[in-house]
């Protein structure tokens, strides 16, 4: 498919283009069959420039865009990566979804880091055993991640693994110490580094092409503190949306954020817990799961989705990771949050 | 522009060397510059510089067509694509017109893109039309458009060949957005192997399965990284696009549907004009505020936002069956009358409504 593009659409330097339509080049057709050096004596552009410019007019041609009939087919076969909390996955649509920016939004100690954590044991679970059989990589800017707790979720999901399909030989291969080796971690001291891990997240991919997730727990902390003028950071913030959202297309990643809580003031004078970062930022995340308490019952709720209206399951953070509430449990879960709300898998940790 | 050679037979490359010797580059050095001057110090015959002159007015200048004229046009060529929705239909007078650029506003997480799913659905299964989604947060999968598929009644096969319809292309910045819009202009799209020499039933709406609907959700997540940093660049790029995405609808004869997103109105200064004014506003700041011809906000309704209630794990699958209940108000029109509101479901549920 040919076409004839005006040259100010192809996003050259303010000073490219106004040189360019000065020497009275508006259209790719004026561009089309010049040799840069050619375009340079007829524009007083510098070599290098009007090679950029030759460049990106060649390539302009316009490929044969994909239709939702080829986007459905291709995903059919992506699998979730499930968090071993089987209402979760239900409500998430068959668990944490590839090709897609989740976020978790909650109080402190309502289990953000644990469910960030469980996923990247179990986006390892092999492929023959129901799971993705990638990698985890772990963007920490709060320094919340504890390796002693990766361990307790490895070892329970190994035996899970081990335990349903015990002939499989790539069970045999899920062991604790291939699941630690396969978390890569970075720690970010501020929001530029965050971007810079961002940005350097396509080199990371191609010498590890099995990363599968991407967390960044938190997004929220270094973007609520570190910013004086609201719109840069709004900015900011969809730039790293969108390089993440296309990263996780080409690559099949699964994104998870992690958000702080903050205090809304509603016009009529009462207040409403809501996820921190704003109204913007809300549009950002394809889905959206935010954590509370309930009675002592820790509650997931999707605020946020494609496929279903909001409503909300119930959990529990165990020593084996985020798990089901089975009915005998809630009545035990009670009383042990009675004594430790928060951090409660210490007491049953032996 | 520039002079060529060939643009009439008088100007040859002979003739534009000799303007050149006396500084003359363009088509404007060429009109300011007096044909008898010129034509003694370039030594050319006046008489060619005479037709010159006439072949590039006779080319350049603009018509003058009466208003009548245009009207009939506007008449015959704009088309009607109704939504699928009655009530929606009912609010925005029949359905989304051609030419048209219409903003739909509303915060995160109220329908905006199952809305636009549902709508280009409908497009391309009931009217047969061809849709352009572009879709720069990649919010289009197999997850959101199960649900509206599964509420179909068609069989397999239609349903198929109206998804290859519905071309998706997810561009990374604004350059990559006007470079999609230009799909539009391409007079033929094919449709992967549904492409067998064009023999459906739908040949007489749009036998050359141009586009006709363009969905471009969200806009607001393309622009707002342009607002980083004081240089201004964002206020041209709102201006390039605005005129762009009109003159594309305009020209092309399509429908152009446009999410924004909504910030919180400076609050105070804004309660005069409207109830609905009062909390929200379109993002993307005045520039943009005047340029979609019909700006719709979508707004969940109280009752419909879900209070933490006690509930047990196995209860979960009951609730999404439920409805939502969207509101859905004019907040400004070039043709509609403002403040008519209505209640739709949410569209998810009422796609068996088609």
């Amino acid at each position: 498919m040919n076409t004839n593009r005006p040259l100010d659409e192809l996003g050259f330097p303010a000073v490219v283009i106004s040189r360019l339509l000065e020497s009275d080049f508006v259209s790719t057709d004026d561009v089309q069959n010049l040799q840069p050096a050619e375009l340079g004596s007829a524009t007083g552009l510098s070599l290098k420039e009007s090679a950029e410019v030759v460049r990106l007019v060649s390539a302009t041609s316009i490929s044969e865009p994909q239709d939702v009939l080829q986007i459905i087919e291709d995903e059919s076969d992506i699998p979730h990566i499930v968090t071993f909390c089987e209402a979760i996955d239900t409500l998430l649509g068959g668990g944490i979804p590839l090709r897609a920016i989740t976020e978790i939004s909650g109080t402190p100690g309502i289990g953000k880091t644990q469910m960030c954590l469980q996923v990247c044991v179990s986006v390892q679970v092999p492929v023959s055993v129901g799971g993705v059989g990638g990698q985890a990589l772990f963007i920490d800017t709060e320094g919340s991640f504890t390796s002693s707790r990766i361990k307790d979720m490895a070892s329970h999901a190994v035996h899970h693994v081990q335990s349903i399909s015990t002939d499989n030989p790539d069970a045999a291969t899920f062991t604790v110490e291939s699941i630690l080796k396969g978390i890569h971690y970075f720690r970010c001291h501020n929001y530029i580094e965050v971007l810079a891990v961002i940005r350097h997240l396509p080199t990371l991919l191609q010498s590890h092409p099995n990363i599968r997730l991407v967390v960044i727990d938190s997004v929220a902390f270094h973007f609520r503190h570190d910013f004086s003028d609201n719109v840069a950071r709004t900015g900011l913030l969809c730039q790293m949306t969108h390089s993440l959202i296309q990263l996780a297309g080409s690559h099949n990643l699964a994104v998870i954020v992690t958000n702080q809580m903050t205090t809304k003031i509603e016009n009529s004078g009462s207040s409403q817990l809501v996820a921190a970062l704003g109204e913007t930022w809300g549009h950002c995340p394809t889905l959206r799961l935010s954590l509370h308490w309930q009675h002592h019952i820790r509650v997931a709720t999707l605020i946020k989705a494609p496929h279903i209206r909001t409503s909300s399951v119930n959990f529990q953070v165990t020593v084996a990771g985020i798990r089901d509430i089975s009915s005998g449990s809630v009545t035990q879960n009670m009383a042990e949050a009675q004594n430790s709300k928060k951090r409660k898998w210490t007491s049953d940790d032996s | 522009m520039r002079l060529t050679a060939g643009m009439c037979p008088a100007l040859t490359q002979d003739v534009i060397e000799k303007l050149k010797e006396c500084n003359i580059k363009n088509i404007l050095d060429f009109m300011k510059t007096d044909p008898e001057a010129l034509a003694m110090k370039a030594s050319i015959s006046y008489r060619d510089l005479c037709s010159i002159r006439r072949v590039i007015i006779a080319h350049s200048a603009a018509f003058v067509v009466r208003g009548e004229d245009l009207l009939k046009e506007a008449i015959t060529a704009t088309k009607v694509i109704p939504t699928g929705t009655a009530e929606l239909d009912r609010v925005l007078g029949g359905g989304v017109l051609t030419g048209e650029v219409v903003e739909l506003c509303g915060g995160w997480g109220v329908g905006k893109s199952s809305l636009c799913v549902t709508l280009a659905t409908h497009a391309a299964l009931h009217l047969g039309l061809s849709v352009l989604y572009i879709d720069p947060l990649n919010s289009i999968s197999a997850l959101r458009f199960t649900p509206v598929i599964e509420k179909l009644s068609e069989d397999a096969g239609t349903v198929e060949e109206a998804l290859s319809r519905i071309k998706v292309e997810s561009p990374a910045d604004v350059w990559g957005l006007l470079k999609a819009l230009d799909l539009v202009k391409q007079p033929y799209l094919s449709f992967g192997r549904f492409n067998t020499g064009g023999c459906n039933r739908f040949n007489s709406n749009n036998p050359s399965g141009k586009i006709k609907l363009v969905i471009l959700d969200s806009l607001a997540s393309i622009l707002t990284p342009l607002f980083i940093g004081s240089t201004k660049q964002e206020l041209g790029m709102i201006n390039q696009l605005a005129a762009a995405l009109k003159s594309l609808a305009c020209e092309q004869e399509v429908a152009i549907l446009v999410v924004n997103n909504v910030v919180q109105a400076d609050y105070g200064k804004r309660r005069k004009r409207n109830d609905m004014y009062d909390e929200w506003k379109p993002a993307l700041g005045r520039f943009w505020e005047s340029v979609p011809h019909t700006r719709l906000f979508i707004q969940r309704l109280p009752n419909s936002i879900r209070q933490h209630t006690k509930e047990l794990p196995t209860s979960h699958a009951q609730n999404m069956q439920d409805s939502m209940t969207i509101n859905i108000s004019v907040w400004k029109s070039t043709r509609l009358k403002q403040t008519v509101s209505m209640k739709a479901q949410n569209p998810e549920v009422n796609i068996s409504l088609f």
